[in-house]
């Protein structure tokens, strides 16, 4: 028995450290898989954003050549009228880029179109242009030739006698479309953001139809919740001191994000962020790490499924082997060694009750007269009547040949015997397979417990004095010792 | 629809004064006060109604985002004053809330089928419209914008608020008044912002304006503090926003709203608290917000934009494009008119 426990107990431990490692597998295997996704995302987070800014760097490159070769263009044509170098650069004008083109004299007299002049002058940018050695660009302003936004850029003409300065200006719209991927769209967010004052142009956005608009890094602060030790300074600090690129993680608007910015080198103070939803991208690698946890846990779950099936079979096995041991073939109650086994737990609770001899009446006889084949009917007959009669929960069981037992948990001598009554009652007719009625009866002594019987043994004896009572009287009657 | 009412003119700004009396009673909810079966949100256009020469051949439709307050009363005017200047029958229409795009829509579908030889449109969005304004200038109908612009080229012309140089001006004289409240270069302090909603184009553009101009020229030491809030429009959540401001930041010394709601809101505060060291820039002139500027305690401005032109100059605008007069330009700002002490003592406004 204490082998059978300790086994037992090394069965669940084994389990138990089976379950275990399986799991520590599946979350280690998800956490590696995971981490390989956020490197791979990582990766290819850098590679997109040096795509955007390569690709920012070109366009600005080549706005800045295109407007080069026009300088080129003024100086060779020196010797002509600025009106008239202005209608030849006007008429050579990429519009599907600019919207429009002028010149600032050294007198300070802009050349170009009214609106495109009285816009410059409103924002002093002719003022700008006039000090400045390198070429610029303005802040986006609205046009007012056009009614859109536009960027400026202005590019000092030198060895010029007459010519100071060429400004030509493209659309936001045409500057946000050289930022669109459509392959990327609604998976990223890409802007262009100027530094100093933080305000933004949104090339593609998800989720917020906020195209081409200018906007402020300051007044979106409340939808970012940075992690690690980053901040919102940092990052601000980081573009202002003109840090090239860099990259952080942030929760934005809910949803865990990565954020990638890097300088346009053509474009001083400008940078271009990317926005990466980190649930957009990596999904497929997601997917890679989560179904690779669900394969292993269904894995997981058919082993335990199978290690279960095998150990519900064994305790079904068992309980045969078991119940072969303890039940009396014949009729299915309980030998004589499992009864008193059973009987004798019954009493450690110390309840009350009564125990019962019960012998079948003549038995003898009608072996005799029918066969042995009737003998057993009869047992059988008897077994369903001591089912039927006794209430449930009392212990039954076949004492050997003839004689059955049975123990009335929490009940009185009276109780018993009405009992006994309807059992008598029950085994009194019987009708043999050829239709044949015979009568049977059943003598039965019983023994209370404990007043009469502390154990097995001395219940035994006392309810077979009353048995033998009963028989030596005439039998067909049930008695309790001592009545 | 088509349920075409002809008023006189005086009539129909009755109507509209009501209409607005009525919205700002019931707490600008719903009801316009012209059509009953327009009270609920879902449904809230206003049909059209002529008010102007409705014998005239020349059909110009005007399609609102909106009739309550002052503001919209003032479009209403500049749009009857023009009135005035030419031969052209007025038939005005619009949304009674802001979010009916579906509405306004409508409106414009309605204009194109009737005709219209011009419209006049205060988009109430700028994305959403772009179809109708594209299927309007198809039609070869001149389209004329009022109050903001949209996400595309096809309109005539626009008049609004240049907002983004709105916002420079705002922190320009933000610095100068803190200048003027005795705040040195050297000191440390910080400005907090204001606005309603973070969604109107407006609103974004004039911060954009305002922190561009303060990373130009604001000294080193002066910072704007990170904690922008959203009232929503409400003045109370407003209060609440400004006092949460300057219980946060010991160092705040300015406040900016963005729009009439959060000035109303700073400007209260303020005024209970007397914090006579904290300078407020705003936009609008709410009648709290012209008693601040005049009180000699405190420092403040404010910006008004001027909504009667965009309706008066664009009813003649859009008369000239019927006829045929082209101007080369396509973007008008309506420019704003900076209120300080000084203006209110010279224009004596009460």
């Amino acid at each position: 028995m204490k082998e059978q426990r300790k086994n037992r107990k090394i069965s669940k431990v084994l389990f138990l450290l089976y379950l275990t490692v399986c799991l520590g597998i599946i979350i280690s295997a998800y956490f590696r898989l995971s981490q390989i996704a956020r490197d791979f995302n990582t990766q290819h987070l850098e590679l997109i954003t040096g795509l955007y800014a390569e690709k920012m760097n070109t366009s600005m490159e080549y706005l800045q050549n295109y407007a080069q070769e026009n300088v080129t263009m003024i100086q060779s044509m020196e010797d002509q009228k600025p009106a008239e170098i202005l209608q030849h650069l006007r008429d050579n004008l990429d519009q599907t880029l600019f919207c429009n083109i002028g010149l600032i004299l050294k007198n300070q007299k802009i050349l170009g179109n009214p609106c495109d002049i009285s816009d410059i002058q409103k924002k002093c940018l002719d003022q700008t242009a006039k000090d400045a050695k390198e070429p610029f660009f303005s802040d986006p302003y609205r046009s007012t030739k056009t009614g859109n936004m536009v960027l400026t850029i202005f590019v000092p003409v030198s060895h010029s006698d007459k010519i100071q300065t060429l400004f030509m200006s493209i659309p936001i719209e045409n500057l946000r479309q050289l930022g669109v991927y459509d392959l990327l769209r609604d998976k990223i967010s890409v802007y262009l953001l100027k530094a100093d004052s933080e305000n933004f142009i949104t090339c593609i956005s998800t989720g917020y139809d906020m195209a081409g608009n200018w906007n402020n890094l300051l007044l979106q602060q409340k939808y970012f919740r940075y992690t690690g030790d980053y901040s919102y300074h940092q990052w601000i600090k980081d573009m202002q001191a003109g840090e090239p690129d860099g990259r952080f993680s942030a929760e934005i608007r809910g949803e865990a994000s990565t954020i990638s910015y890097r300088s346009i080198t053509n474009m001083p103070g400008w940078y271009v962020i990317v926005e990466l939803t980190n649930r957009n991208v990596s999904n497929i690698t997601q997917n890679f790490s989560v179904w690779g946890g669900i394969y292993g846990s269904i894995l997981v779950g058919f082993t335990i499924l199978y290690m279960l099936t095998i150990v519900f079979l064994e305790k079904k096995e068992k309980k045969r082997y078991i119940g072969l041991s303890t039940t009396d073939p014949l009729t299915g109650l309980m030998n004589r060694r499992a009864f008193q086994r059973t009987l004798e737990s019954e009493l450690r609770s110390q309840k009350p009750g009564i125990f019962i001899f019960i012998d079948v009446d003549n038995f003898k006889n009608y072996n005799d007269r029918y066969g042995h084949n009737v003998g057993d009917l009869c047992l059988t007959h008897f077994a369903r009547a001591m089912k039927k009669s006794f209430p449930d929960g009392s212990i039954l069981g076949r004492y050997g040949g003839d004689e059955f037992v049975v123990y009335l948990k929490n009940t009185s001598s009276e109780s018993a015997q009405q009992y006994m009554l309807y059992f008598q009652e029950q085994v009194a007719h019987m009708h043999l397979p050829s239709g044949e009625a015979i009568e049977l009866s059943a003598s039965a002594g019983g023994a209370a417990f404990p007043k009469q019987g502390e154990d097995f043994i001395s219940l035994c004896r006392s309810a077979d004095i009353a048995l033998y009572d009963v028989k030596r009287n005439g039998k067909a009657a049930f008695k309790m010792k001592g009545h | 629809m088509n349920a075409k009412t002809l008023l006189n003119k005086k009539q129909f700004c009755l109507l509209m004064a009501a209409g607005a009396a009525s919205a700002l009673l019931t707490g600008c909810s719903g009801s316009s006060g012209f059509d009953p079966k327009a009270s609920t949100k879902e449904s809230a256009i206003v049909d059209y109604t002529c008010f102007s020469n409705p014998e005239s051949q020349k059909k110009i439709y005007v399609i609102l985002k909106n009739y309550h307050g002052d503001y919209w009363k003032k479009v209403i005017t500049g749009i009857s004053d023009a009135t005035d200047e030419i031969d052209a029958s007025i038939y005005l229409g619009g949304i009674d809330n802001e979010t009916d795009i579906d509405g306004q829509i409508s409106l414009m579908e309605q204009a194109v089928e009737q005709n219209a030889d011009g419209i006049l449109l205060a988009p109430a969005n700028s994305s959403s419209l772009v179809d109708s304004c594209h299927t309007a200038m198809e039609q070869q109908i001149p389209l004329v914008l009022i109050d903001s612009s949209i996400n595309s080229e096809d309109y005539s012309r626009c008049y609004m608020t240049n907002n983004v140089s709105a916002g420079e001006t705002a922190a320009q004289k933000m610095l100068s008044l803190l200048q003027d409240a005795g705040n040195s270069v050297t000191d440390h302090l910080e400005v907090g912002i204001m606005l309603s909603s973070d969604t109107s184009q407006a609103m974004i553009n004039r911060i954009s304006g305002f922190l561009d101009y303060w990373s130009n020229y604001a000294p080193q030491q002066w910072n704007i503090a990170e904690d922008i809030y959203l009232n929503g429009g409400d003045i109370l959540k407003a209060q609440s926003d400004a006092s949460r401001l300057l219980k946060k930041h010991e160092d705040l010394k300015g406040i900016f709203g963005c729009n009439n709601t959060s000035t109303t809101g700073i400007v209260n505060v303020l005024t209970e608290q007397e914090r006579t060291d904290v300078v407020m820039v705003g936009f609008d002139l709410a009648d709290e917000t012209r008693q601040f500027i005049q009180n000699p305690d405190f420092y403040g401005a404010s910006l008004m934009q001027k909504q009667d032109e965009m309706g008066y100059q664009g009813i003649l605008s859009l008369n000239d494009l019927i006829d045929g007069k082209e101007s080369g330009q396509k973007y008008f700002d309506t420019d704003i008119i900076l209120i300080d002490e000084n203006y209110l003592m010279e224009n004596s406004v009460s």
